[in-house]
C-alpha cells in the first residue's frame, strides 16, 4: 500500500499536462488544401433526431433542439430545413377578404401557390376600374345642376330689377339694391310710393318664384336619385359585371372564390351603385397611404401569405416572437378621433407566413413574451390560426374590431434552447410533452482522434471559406484546435462549440491582417488567445495583486500546522480562473462534530456542507471506529467574503484537519484540489486547469522554487489542458502536478510523513502520520472520558 | 411635404357667414391649424346686407328647405345670428382643445370675402365657406378631390404644399388645375411633386384648362367635385370678386394662401 503510494508522488510529466496537435497530421499546408464540411461534427445524434423530426408529418413532431447556446444548432437546422423545404411543395398563399354578410368576421381564401397576389391584382384593377367608371358616370350626369341653375337664373332675374337675392339664417329673402348694397330702412322710407310699391310688388313675385323652386328641389332629388339609380344598375350591368364574370371564369375551379366573386357582384349593384353621398367623406382606413374610397376597399383582397416565386415550402425565423407577431394582428387607423379597422388591416403573423413550412423560434424569447407560449400552444393543439386582439381578450380595448375566420395550421416548430428550459418545459407544462416530442440534442464535446482532427482542420476551412478568412496555415489549425480541446475540458475530446471556435478564428484573421500576413499563423492564434485573455483578466488581476502584495494571505514556501492551500475556480462573466485560497483548521476536546464555519455563517453552499460531512464520516471511519471521537473541529476559508460551494476542497479540509490533531505541519508551498468519499478515496473536481494555473501565477510571481506544485485527482489527469508556459515550467522543472488517487497519497506529499497501514491488530505502526492522529484521537477520548466522570454526582455509576 | 413652404403660413383664419355658420365647419379649420402647426383665428362675419333688410318694414324671408314665407324680425335676426356664433365658437374651441390648436376667434360685419382679405395679414391661410345653401349644395361633394389652382405666382408653390396636405389630411386624390398656356408650369409641377411625394401618384392629376381662369376654374372644380380649392392670394383668382363668384358657384371651401 504504502509502495503503491510512493510510485504515484512522482509528478506528472509534462507530456501528460497538454495535448499537443501535430501540425504535420493534418496533412496540408494550409487551409486553401482542405474540402469544406458540409454539417456539424460529432452531432449524429442531433442530426438524426432533426431528420426524424422533420420527416414526420404528425400532430405534436415538433422539435426542440436542446444545447448551450454557441453551437451552431440554428445553422445545421436551418440548413436542414431549408434543404427539405426546397424539395417540398410549396405552401398555400391566403388571403382576407370582405365578409358582405357580416362585415366583421372576413372571409379567409386559400388559393394555390402564387395566385393570391393574382386575385389580388385582379381584384384591385376590379375596384380601380369601377371607381373610374363610376366617376366617369358622375360626371357625366349634371350632378345638382338643375337647383343651381335655377337659383342662379332667380338671382340674375332679381339683379336686374335692383333687387339682391340675400341669404338669411334659415333660408333666402329679398332685398332691394342702392350702390351694391342693401337700402337702409331709412332711405327706403324716401323713396316716392310708385318706387316702393314697385320693389315690393317684384320682391313678391321673386318669392313666389323662390318658393316654387325651393319646393321643387326635393322633387327633382328624388329624379336625381332614381335616375342615378338606374344609372348605376346600368353602369354595373355594362362596367362591372363583365369584370366580375372575368374572373369568376379564371377561379372557376375555388369554389370560394367564386362565392366571393358572386357576393362582390351583388354588392356591387345594390350598395356601391348609392348614389356617392351615403358613404360622405368617410374613407376607409388606410395603412399604406393610398386614398381608395371606403366603399371601393371593401372589395379588395388582403394578401396575408403570397408565396411569390420562391419554390418549396417556407422557413421563417420568429426572431421577435411576441404574441402578435406570432398570431398576427388586427392593425387600427386614427381617423378623425375615431379607431378604425377592416379586413386590409389584417396583420399576419409567423404561424401565416411558415403555415406549410417550418417556424424556427428561440425558446427563452418566446417563454419571455406574455400570452405567447400559450398562443402557439392553442395553434398547434388546434391546428388553426385564430387572430385574437390582446386588447380585446384582456378586455382593455373596447372599440369594434374583427373576428376573422381562422385558418388550419400545418406547420413544423422548432424550438431552440438549453437543456435546463427543455427538462423544465418536460416537467413542469403537460402540453410540452405532446406536442414537442423530438428532441435534438445536441453534443458539447466529441472524442478527440486523428479522423476527427481532419474534420475540424476542414471545419476551419469552411468557416475561414464562409467568412472570407485568410487561409489558416497548419500550424494556426493545431493551435486552434488545442484551444478548442482545452475548452472542451477533456483532454481526449474536442468542444463542439462553434462560435468560440469562430470567434477565435476571427479574431487570429483580424491580428494577421493588421500584421500584414498573408495567411493566418500560429503566432496570431496565439496572440488572439492571448487578448482574449487579456480582456477579461482583469478581476483576476487585481485579485493576484493582493496576494502579491500581503492583502489576500497565501503561503508558497514552508510547512504550517492547520493550514492548507486549497484552490478555487471564479467565473465572471465567460471568464473562468482559479486562484488559491487558505484553508485552516483547529481541533479541540468535544463531542464529535466539525464545524464548518462557511455554513455557520450561510456562506457555504449545500455541496460544500456535504463534503464536511463526508469528511467527518470519514474521520470517524478511519479512527475512532471503536471508541467515540471526542474531538470539536474548526474549518474555515481564511478571507473569503462570499458563498463557497462545491466539494473540490473536501480532500484539502480533510488533510487540514488531520494537521491539526496530529500537530504536524503542511507544506505550504502545495495547493490542493479534490474532492473525497467515505473510503479516502479522491475523486475527479472541475476547473482542473484553471485552478493549477491560478496557483502557478501566484507562485511564479514570487519566484518558482522547483518545489511548488498542485496536487489533483488522478481521475482529473486526463482533464489536463494547462497553459503552454505552466508545462514549460514543469518541463523546465520549476513547478510540478502530483496526480493522487486516495487521501494518504495526499498526506504523504503535504506532510513528508510516512502514513501507515493498520496491522493486523487495527493500529496503525508507529511514526507513522495515522499513528500520531489515532494516538491523538484516542487520548482526547481518555480526557475526556475522565472530565465526565468528574462532572457526574457522587453516587452515580458511568 | 415641404416644411418650409408651409412654414409660410403663420395663422389659420376660418372666415365663416355668422348668420349661417354651423358647429361642423370649425372641424376641419381645426385639423388643417393642426397640421400646419398654426393658430387658428375664426372670424365670424355678421352680413350688412342680411342685418339691413332684417329692419326694412317688408322684410320676409323664405325658408331653405320649407319654401315658406314668413316675417323677419331684426331683433331675432341677430338673436339667432349670436346663437348661431355661440354654438360654433364653442365647438371651435372645443375641437381645438382636443387638437391642442391655439384658438381665437373676433366678430366683425360687412360680407365675408372683403372683410377676410381686409384682415388676412401676409402668410395666412384663409379658408372660407361657400355660400351655397345646405338645400341646394351639391351632395357628396366632400368626397372629391383637393383642387389646386396653381399658376406662376408667389405664393403657388405654398398652396401646392398645402393642398398636398390636404390630400392627405383628408385621404383624398389631389387635383391640380395649371392654366393650358403655361407649357412649362406642368412640368415644374411635376419636378416639385417628385421631390415631395417621391413620385407620382396615381391619385394626383394635373389638368390644363382653357379660356379665363376663373370660369375654367369653376368648370374644372364642378366637373371632379372637388371638395376643397386651393389658391395663391397673389394669383389672377385672389381677388375679392372672383372669390366671391367660385365661392356661389363651386359650392366647395377655398384655402387662400397669402
Amino acid at each position: 500500500m504504502e509502495s503503491e503510494a510512493s510510485k504515484s508522488l512522482e509528478p506528472l510529466a509534462a507530456q501528460q499536462l497538454r495535448r499537443r496537435i501535430d501540425p504535420d497530421c493534418l496533412g496540408v499546408a494550409t487551409t486553401a488544401d482542405l474540402e469544406p464540411v458540409s454539417q456539424l461534427i460529432g452531432q449524429e445524434r442531433a442530426v438524426e433526431a432533426v431528420r426524424f423530426g422533420m420527416a414526420i408529418r404528425r400532430q405534436g413532431y415538433n422539435l426542440f433542439v436542446l444545447g448551450p447556446s454557441g453551437m451552431g444548432k440554428h445553422t445545421l437546422v436551418r440548413g436542414f430545413l431549408r434543404a427539405e423545404a426546397a424539395a417540398a411543395p410549396p405552401a398555400s398563399d391566403w388571403c382576407y377578404v370582405h365578409n358582405f354578410e357580416q362585415p366583421d368576421k372576413p372571409r379567409a381564401l386559400r388559393l394555390a401557390p402564387g395566385r393570391g397576389s393574382k386575385l389580388r391584382d385582379s381584384m384591385r384593377k376590379l375596384a380601380e376600374e369601377s371607381l373610374a367608371a363610376i366617376t366617369a358616370t358622375f360626371e357625366s350626369e349634371e350632378f345638382g345642376e338643375r337647383e343651381r341653375k335655377a337659383f342662379q337664373a332667380l338671382g340674375d332675374e332679381a339683379q336686374q330689377e335692383g333687387i339682391a337675392l340675400v341669404h338669411t339664417p334659415a333660408g333666402f329673402a329679398f332685398a332691394p339694391l342702392r350702390g351694391g348694397a342693401v337700402i337702409n330702412p331709412e332711405e327706403y322710407e324716401k323713396l316716392p310710393e310708385d318706387e316702393r310699391n314697385r320693389i315690393s310688388a317684384t320682391i313678391e313675385q321673386l318669392q313666389e318664384k323662390l318658393q316654387r323652386i325651393i319646393r321643387q328641389v326635393p322633387q327633382w332629388g328624388r329624379e336625381r336619385r332614381n335616375r342615378l339609380k338606374e344609372l348605376h344598375h346600368e353602369f354595373t350591368t355594362l362596367a362591372v359585371d363583365h369584370l366580375v364574370a372575368e374572373l369568376e371564369a379564371e377561379y372557376a375551379d375555388l369554389p370560394q372564390v367564386v362565392a366571393h366573386l358572386a357576393a362582390v357582384r351583388r354588392d356591387l349593384i345594390d350598395t356601391a351603385a348609392q348614389p356617392r353621398q351615403a358613404e360622405g367623406s368617410a374613407e376607409g382606413p388606410d395603412a399604406g397611404g393610398e386614398q381608395t374610397p371606403a366603399w371601393l376597399r371593401r372589395y379588395q383582397v388582403n394578401l396575408i401569405v403570397g408565396q411569390g416565386d420562391e419554390a418549396g415550402a417556407p422557413v421563417v425565423i420568429e426572431d421577435n416572437p411576441t404574441y402578435q407577431n406570432l398570431v398576427g394582428r388586427v392593425e387600427y387607423l386614427s381617423h378623425f378621433g375615431a379607431l378604425v379597422t377592416d379586413f386590409n388591416l389584417i396583420k399576419p403573423g409567423s404561424l401565416h407566413q411558415a403555415n406549410g413550412g417550418y417556424l424556427m423560434i428561440d425558446a427563452h424569447k418566446l417563454l419571455m413574451q406574455p400570452l405567447a407560449w400559450d398562443a402557439l400552444k392553442r395553434a398547434l393543439v388546434s391546428r388553426r390560426l385564430h387572430i385574437n386582439s390582446i386588447g380585446q381578450m384582456m378586455g382593455l380595448v373596447s372599440t369594434v374590431s374583427l373576428d376573422p375566420e381562422s385558418i388550419p395550421l400545418d406547420v413544423k416548430v422548432v424550438l431552440f434552447g438549453e437543456r435546463s428550459l427543455y427538462y423544465l418545459l418536460y416537467e413542469w407544462d403537460p402540453d410540452f410533452r405532446e406536442l414537442f416530442k423530438v428532441a435534438a440534442d445536441f453534443e458539447e464535446t466529441v472524442d478527440l482522434d486523428e479522423q476527427t482532427l481532419r474534420r475540424y482542420a476542414r471545419l476551419i476551412a469552411t468557416v475561414a471559406r464562409n467568412e472570407d478568412m485568410l487561409d489558416f496555415d497548419a500550424a494556426a489549425c493545431a493551435q486552434v484546435l488545442e484551444h478548442i480541446v482545452r475548452l472542451s475540458g477533456d483532454r481526449h475530446k474536442l468542444s463542439t462549440h462553434m462560435q468560440s471556435l469562430a470567434d477565435l478564428m476571427r479574431e487570429a484573421d483580424h491580428l494577421a491582417r493588421a500584421a500584414g500576413r498573408t495567411t493566418v499563423d500560429a503566432a496570431s492564434v496565439a496572440a488572439a488567445i492571448a487578448a482574449q485573455e487579456r480582456r477579461s483578466d482583469r478581476v483576476k488581476l487585481r485579485m493576484q495583486d493582493s496576494i502579491r502584495e500581503g492583502v489576500m494571505r497565501i503561503e508558497t514556501t514552508g510547512a504550517r500546522v492547520g493550514q492548507v492551500n486549497g484552490l478555487s475556480v471564479f467565473q465572471i462573466g465567460s471568464h473562468a480562473f482559479g486562484l488559491p485560497s487558505r484553508i485552516t483548521a483547529t481541533t479541540r476536546l468535544g463531542s464529535g462534530e466539525v464545524v464548518d464555519i462557511q455554513r455557520e455563517v450561510k456562506l457555504g453552499g449545500a455541496i460544500h456542507s456535504k463534503g464536511v460531512l463526508i469528511l467527518s464520516s470519514l474521520l470517524s471511519a478511519r479512527y475512532a471506529r471503536e471508541q467515540p471521537l471526542s474531538l470539536s473541529a474548526s474549518l474555515g476559508f481564511e478571507q473569503t467574503y462570499g458563498t463557497v460551494d462545491g466539494d473540490s476542497a473536501s480532500l484539502a479540509e480533510f488533510c487540514v484537519l488531520l494537521s491539526s490533531l496530529a500537530e504536524v505541519p503542511i507544506r505550504q508551498d502545495f495547493a490542493v484540489t479534490g474532492s473525497i468519499d467515505q473510503h479516502g478515496d479522491v475523486q475527479a473536481i472541475g476547473g482542473v486547469n484553471e485552478k493549477i494555473e491560478g496557483f502557478f501565477d501566484v507562485c511564479r510571481s514570487r519566484g518558482l522554487s522547483g518545489s511548488q506544485g498542485v496536487i489533483v485527482p488522478a481521475s482529473n489527469v486526463r482533464h489536463l489542458m494547462l497553459r503552454p508556459d505552466v508545462v514549460a515550467a514543469v518541463e523546465a522543472g520549476d513547478f510540478r502536478v502530483h496526480a493522487v488517487a486516495t487521501v494518504d497519497e495526499a498526506i504523504l506529499l503535504l506532510t513528508g510523513m510516512p502514513v501507515g497501514v493498520p496491522g493486523a491488530d487495527g493500529k496503525y505502526p508507529e511514526g507513522t502520520f495515522n499513528r500520531r492522529v489515532a494516538d491523538r484521537l484516542q487520548a482526547m477520548t481518555s480526557v475526556r472520558r475522565d472530565f465526565v466522570s468528574t462532572q457526574k454526582p457522587a453516587g452515580e455509576s458511568t | 411635404m415641404s416644411q418650409m413652404a408651409l412654414a409660410h403660413s403663420r395663422r389659420l383664419l376660418l372666415a365663416l357667414d355668422a348668420g349661417r355658420c354651423a358647429p361642423q365647419d370649425v372641424v376641419l379649420a381645426v385639423e388643417l391649424a393642426a397640421l400646419l402647426g398654426r393658430e387658428l383665428e375664426g372670424l365670424f362675419v355678421e352680413d350688412t346686407d342680411l342685418m339691413t333688410l332684417a329692419r326694412l318694414p317688408f322684410a320676409r324671408e323664405v325658408g331653405g328647405r320649407s319654401g315658406r314665407h314668413r316675417p323677419m324680425l331684426s331683433g331675432s335676426v341677430e338673436s339667432l345670428v349670436k346663437r348661431r356664433v355661440e354654438r360654433a365658437i364653442g365647438e371651435l374651441e372645443r375641437a381645438a382643445k382636443l387638437r391642442n390648436v391655439p384658438v381665437r376667434h373676433t366678430t366683425a360685419r360687412g360680407k365675408v370675402v372683403q372683410v377676410a382679405l381686409a384682415q388676412g395679414e401676409h402668410q395666412d391661410v384663409l379658408l372660407l365657406h361657400p355660400f351655397v345653401a345646405a338645400s341646394t349644395a351639391p351632395r357628396g361633394g366632400a368626397a372629391g378631390p383637393i383642387m389646386v389652382w396653381y399658376e406662376d405666382c408667389e405664393d403657388a408653390t405654398a398652396a401646392l404644399d398645402i393642398g398636398l396636405a390636404l390630400a392627405r389630411m383628408m385621404r383624398t386624390g389631389l387635383l391640380i388645375g395649371v392654366p393650358a398656356n403655361r407649357l412649362g408650369t406642368e412640368r415644374d409641377i411635376r419636378a416639385l411633386l417628385v421631390e415631395r411625394i417621391g413620385h407620382l401618384a396615381h391619385q394626383v392629376r394635373i389638368q390644363p384648362v382653357f379660356g379665363a381662369p376663373t370660369e375654367a376654374v369653376i368648370d374644372a372644380a364642378r366637373s371632379a367635385r372637388a371638395a376643397q380649392i386651393v389658391l395663391a392670394a397673389s394669383g389672377v383668382l385672389g381677388s375679392a370678386d372672383v372669390l366671391e363668384r367660385l365661392l356661389a358657384a363651386i359650392g366647395s371651401k377655398l384655402v387662400l394662401v397669402r
